[in-house]
């Protein structure tokens, strides 16, 4: 890419910020966390911007974002065994309290499951990129990509159908 | 038709779970704070490179400026070329003081006074500097010399002529002196 084709870094960061902070901060689920990852990602994107030839600028900012939040949340969870405080919206009846238990469980297990399969998942479903966009992004195939993310539900469903065993227990 | 229990239970759960995806994509974001740092952390110290770099080409670039500028009549700028010796050539014909009487067509024109130096730091600026200077002292010394022979060849005629009387004298004086001799023993 030359420079004359190269993006002004005003207008990526103007474009593409509401984007990775949805993504950050809807990974990490915690204001000051999601701050200094945000200005990570943005500094890593600088460089690429003078270094590496990025076609997809959109799908970069979602990956670049999806990998480096859920590189924090798993250290989060290496250095403190504190559970992620999500505020659930909406009114919190008996079925709401159980979906942001759901909510919980998914954030969690972003930070334990396999890092592809996270990332994978968290971009086909939440950001809903398409199993492409997605290969072109993480080096792969779209088939590889789409066992990612079945892998990732079942794993989560498994982890679901514990939580709601351990409830029916309680 | 019931679906079995299984599967009832996986569909449930992915609804659950596609239920909590959207929820999580549904969610209520604060403002994005500022970019500051990013630029700053980045573009300072490359800055600071960068203004180190002009500044070393721009040092370096008026250091070799005043070499070639320098102008050997009047001599090195201690600061500049602390270790340039410096020798003149003493031109072959003293240019004597112009009288009212004297005429520019009559005036001859010596060569002018070249210096020569030799540099010991071996510097690509000191080497071409020292280089136009010894082409003006190779000139100048050509020029000087041929004068100094002309010269020297009229003293050698001179010296040759008071040689030649001074030799034929003593030799007629040793002629005289053996004739005398003759004469005597001939008496």
């Amino acid at each position: 890419m030359t420079d004359r084709n190269r993006p002004s870094w005003d207008d990526l960061q103007r474009e593409h910020a509401p984007a990775v902070w949805s993504v950050v901060y809807r990974i990490l689920a915690n204001y000051e966390d999601a701050r200094d990852c945000y200005q990570e990602i943005f500094l890593e994107a600088f460089r690429s911007l003078r270094q590496d030839e990025v076609e997809n600028w959109a799908g970069f900012f979602r990956w670049l974002a999806t990998r480096r939040a859920i590189d924090m949340l798993r250290k989060r969870r290496r250095r403190s065994t504190e559970p992620l405080m999500f505020e659930p919206t909406g009114p919190t009846d008996k079925c709401d309290i159980e979906h942001a238990d759901t909510v919980e469980v998914i954030q969690r297990e972003l930070a334990l499951m396999v890092e592809s399969q996270a990332m994978a998942f968290w971009l086909f479903s939440v950001e809903q990129m398409s199993h492409a966009e997605i290969a072109t992004q993480m080096k792969s195939t779209t088939n590889a990509v789409a066992l990612l993310v079945h892998r990732a539900r079942t794993h989560l469903k498994s982890r679901l159908r514990n939580l709601i065993e351990e409830r029916l227990e309680k | 038709m019931t679906p079995p229990p299984s599967d009832h239970l996986d569909s449930t759960l992915d609804r659950l779970l596609d239920h909590a995806i959207d929820s999580l994509r549904r969610a209520p974001l604060p403002e994005p704070p500022r970019i500051e740092y990013p630029l700053a952390r980045v573009l300072q110290p490359k800055s600071r490179k960068r203004s180190a770099s002009v500044v070393l080409i721009a040092t370096s670039a008026m250091f070799l400026m005043a070499l070639l500028l320098w102008s050997p009549s009047k001599g090195p700028r201690s600061s500049t070329a602390p270790d340039t010796e410096i020798t003149a050539i003493t031109p072959a014909h003293p240019v004597a003081p112009k009288t009212g009487s004297e005429s520019d067509d009559n005036r001859t024109h010596p060569p002018a006074p070249s210096q020569t130096y030799s540099s010991g730091a071996g510097r690509p600026g000191l080497i071409l500097r020292t280089s136009i200077v010894r082409i003006d002292a190779t000139h100048g010394a050509r020029d000087s010399a041929s004068g100094m022979i002309d010269q020297m060849q009229s003293q050698v005629r001179q010296l040759d002529e008071i040689f030649r009387r001074s030799h034929l004298e003593d030799r007629a004086q040793q002629l005289m002196d053996e004739l005398k001799s003759y004469v005597a023993a001939s008496r």
